[in-house]
């Protein structure tokens, strides 16, 4: 019981110091570089409904995962890996549609250097979520446990990537 | 309603889209989008673009 409250102490405080060291270092990056993430007037409104749609995608995932729970009477997934698997869910919906609207990349970014850091995100994810399944480790007493959040983490990646890389393909409407 | 308008004035001073985009403020994808009648630009961005490409707003926005 003491042992327990110990590790629980200590995971607040550690959440806490990153959660304020990652604060910090936001509002330097944010007030450092002036520049950042410039979107013109289309793409802000097109980003607005991104999120829009993101945030019910958030709600029917939610109420999904909540009425499988009451229906199958039990969870299949572990609770820390839904929460993510939602989160990364939404924002998968948001980028696809901005990638599809033209509206993911702002204009002083560079599609390259986004795409090949995606690359290398779901490329180590997917390696790490592969070697879970190798070793067992994906699924403990009948539940996903959280070393499948790699592989969603990787999956998500990929997903981006190809509709990225489509949406280059089709893009012969021009000029 | 595509803004046919817009596309001949831009091509009369070969310009291309990105050329034009980028002295609006803008992406390709949003010019395009403005030819194609797929987005209503707001009053700022259309007197920026008569202004890079020396008309008036009925010229290239009244029909």
């Amino acid at each position: 019981m003491s042992d327990n409250a110990e590790f629980l102490r200590g995971f607040i405080i550690g959440f806490i110091i990153v959660a304020a060291v990652f604060a910090l270092l936001i509002y330097f990056v944010m007030h450092r570089n002036k520049e950042a993430c410039e979107y013109d007037e289309r793409q802000v409104l097109v980003r607005g409904k991104a999120f829009k749609i993101g945030f019910f995608t958030s709600i029917i995932y939610n109420y999904v995962y909540g009425m499988s729970i009451v229906v199958l009477g039990k969870s299949y997934i572990d609770q820390t890996t839904a929460f993510l698997l939602g989160i990364l869910v939404s924002v998968c919906v948001f980028a696809v549609y901005c990638i599809w609207n033209d509206a993911y990349i702002a204009l002083n970014r560079s599609p390259k250097k986004i795409m090949a850091l995606l690359v290398i995100l779901g490329a180590f994810n997917l390696v790490a979520g592969v070697s879970s399944i190798i070793s067992g480790e994906m699924i403990e007493d009948g539940m996903l446990s959280f070393h499948a959040s790699n592989l969603f983490v990787g999956a998500i990646s990929v997903i981006i990537f190809i509709t990225y890389a489509l949406k280059r393909v089709l893009k012969h409407e021009d000029e | 309603m595509k803004n046919l308008k817009l596309k001949s004035a831009r091509a009369a001073l070969d310009l291309s889209q990105q050329q034009l985009a980028d002295l609006v403020g803008v992406s390709r994808q949003t010019i395009n989008a403005i030819e194609k009648g797929d987005y209503n630009p707001t009053i700022k961005l259309c007197i920026d673009i008569c202004r890079q490409l020396n008309r008036t707003l009925d010229e290239l926005f009244w029909e």
